[in-house]
């Protein structure tokens, strides 16, 4: 008997679902991102604002990646609906700390992922979620770092002017 | 060439080789499913929650949409349990067949 299953259903359901979840996440990211953005913008924070504004172009990406992936192996990518963000910090490092946390808890997500990946033995999947392993490993550097300034530099006006000097210019070079 | 994955009572499903589509049987009926749609069916039915539907004073009657034929289903709580009988068995079936044929597949290269 022909195996339409496997043709056309190419990953487990619960495979499915968990990537279902982490495009939801992603789509929260994006919109967590921009509510940073907006705090910094109209707070006179240009090029922080303009940091948080390409991070919610990543996670959009993020998303796109792997609403592309459910699509080719023919599986159910959900559209995923977004709750609502925080506005209200009580200062720019206040921010940067909640870049921090969206950051590792993404990562927990991805190596979730890879883990049941292993579980369920799909090595397509695993192999595909590496470069999101990746990618974590320099969202998380670059939010430590940026979070780093503030030790280094304190939080008066002049370090904050500082920091916005700096901030842009944080790169993850892997060893 | 259609080849029978489960009956029930009441209905069946077979699926046809040549178009890789499922062929439901029910209540004198054929609707045609490809198998994306075949999963959307199922979880359409098995999202449906039992024990609300018993305790509800409402009438004993749900509909259910099938957007790629734009058809509706009119189900009793005893049909919805009956498809939801059908459908396990298909999906079991199906995973069966899978696991077979990663085995036979094996022997594709056999030299």
């Amino acid at each position: 008997m022909k195996d339409i299953l496997r043709r056309h259903h190419v990953l487990k359901d619960e495979i499915v679902d968990i990537i279902n979840r982490q495009i939801k996440m992603e789509a929260h990211s994006s919109a967590a991102y921009l509510a940073l953005a907006a705090w910094c913008d109209v707070r006179g924070y240009d090029n922080s604002a303009e940091f948080f504004f390409k991070q919610s172009e990543e996670e959009r990406k993020h998303q796109l990646k792997l609403f592309h992936y459910l699509c080719d192996m023919e599986c159910d990518a959900v559209s995923p609906t977004v709750g609502e963000s925080q506005h209200d910090f009580g200062s720019l490092r206040e921010v940067f700390e909640k870049a921090l946390e969206h950051e590792i808890a993404v990562s927990d997500s991805i190596h979730e992922i890879v883990g049941e990946c292993r579980k369920y033995n799909d090595i397509a999947t695993e192999e595909f979620m590496r470069w999101f392993v990746q990618e974590q490993i320099e969202e998380e550097y670059i939010a430590r770092r940026a979070l780093e300034l503030f030790d280094v530099l304190g939080e008066d006006k002049i370090a904050l002017g500082m920091f916005e000097e700096r901030i842009l210019g944080i790169e993850y070079e892997p060893g | 060439m259609q080849e029978e994955i489960y009956r029930t009572k009441s209905a069946s499903i077979a699926q046809c080789e040549l178009t890789d589509s499922f062929l439901l049987t029910f209540d004198q009926e054929e609707i045609q499913f490809k198998l994306c749609d075949l999963f959307a069916f199922r979880k359409r039915i098995m999202a449906f929650d039992i024990m609300e539907l018993l305790e509800s004073s409402a009438p004993d009657v749900e509909v259910v949409h099938l957007p790629h034929c734009d058809r509706f289903l009119l189900l009793s709580l005893r049909e919805i349990l009956q498809f939801r009988e059908l459908l396990n068995g298909t999906f079991d079936t199906l995973a069966l067949n899978s696991a077979i044929q990663k085995i036979l597949r094996k022997n594709v290269f056999n030299f």
